[in-house]
């Protein structure tokens, strides 16, 4: 488990940027795949709010819709993950 | 009758599902396994004639121009025919894994908490549908080459018969 905690926070910050980068840029296409991947990441993390949020920017994304709320979903998704990478890092000081 | 290949490939630019599916394969099959992050490193390996090949859908998340599901599985279905592509993807939607079989994949796996078990009993199924085409064909082989033995003895039989060097066996009149 430690072996996919480390990977998972090794990728999860970069994938977080790439977002952050996407939705400034309103690269839909791209938010959609980066958060598509996280969300793949975070299921397996057992991040499970975290997961619905990145569904929901998923789906607004390749669908064009509600792209006004898109700025709170990523903050929230943002502030969710990193949260989980913090309580992650302090497992892995358990283990 | 084609040779049995003992190589899984992974294909997926999710790191921790790619490793996790890898670690679930090798200890619970036989196979050897390798992970790509890409369909463009998959094809460079493809000579390495792998038998299955796990195949997520999405793989330009990290790689922005890098080739898709479905145009990485059409190359390989193009260069490698006998590999059997197992589509990975995070969507539940039939329409999809309907279009990846027409584009010749062998299964599709939903992301989530079965996968792996999943991933699993399709690598179990694929052995035992090549072990039941390979005695397909060794039965069908092993029958060509009886009825070839037994048109030769039959012609040698009627070739000793009717030189006389046989007539003269008891039962043969």
């Amino acid at each position: 488990m430690t072996k996919y905690i480390n990977m998972f926070l090794s990728g999860a910050p970069g994938i977080l940027s790439q977002i952050r980068e996407q939705l400034n840029a309103s690269d839909w296409k791209g938010l959609k795949t980066s958060s598509h991947s996280l969300k793949t990441q975070l299921k397996y993390m057992g991040v499970s709010s975290a997961v619905d949020l990145a569904f929901t920017i998923e789906q607004q994304c390749g669908d064009l819709k509600d792209l006004d709320q898109l700025p709170a979903l990523v903050g929230q998704l943002e502030e969710k993950t990193n949260l989980a990478i913090a309580e992650l890092k302090e497992e892995l000081t358990k283990l | 009758m084609s040779e049995f290949r003992k190589k899984i490939f992974i294909v997926d630019d999710d790191p921790v599902l790619a490793e996790m599916l890898k670690d679930h394969l090798t200890k619970m099959t036989n196979y050897e396994v390798s992970v790509y992050e890409n369909g463009e490193e998959c094809l460079e390996h493809i000579n390495e004639k792998p038998g299955i090949i796990f195949l997520d859908f999405y793989l330009n998340s990290i790689k922005k121009d890098a080739m898709d599901g479905l145009e990485v599985l059409q190359e390989i279905k193009k260069v490698d025919p006998e590999a059997d592509v197992v589509i990975l993807s995070g969507q539940d939607k039939i329409e999809v894994a309907v279009k990846t079989m027409q584009y010749g994949a062998f299964d599709y796996i939903v992301k989530g908490e079965s996968a792996f078990y999943r991933a699993e009993k399709v690598v179990f199924n694929i052995y035992r549908f090549k072990k039941m085409q390979g005695n397909a064909s060794m039965y069908k082989n092993l029958s060509i080459w009886l009825a070839i033995g037994f048109g030769v003895l039959a012609i040698l039989v009627l070739w000793l018969q009717l030189s006389g060097k046989i007539s003269d066996m008891p039962g043969w009149s």
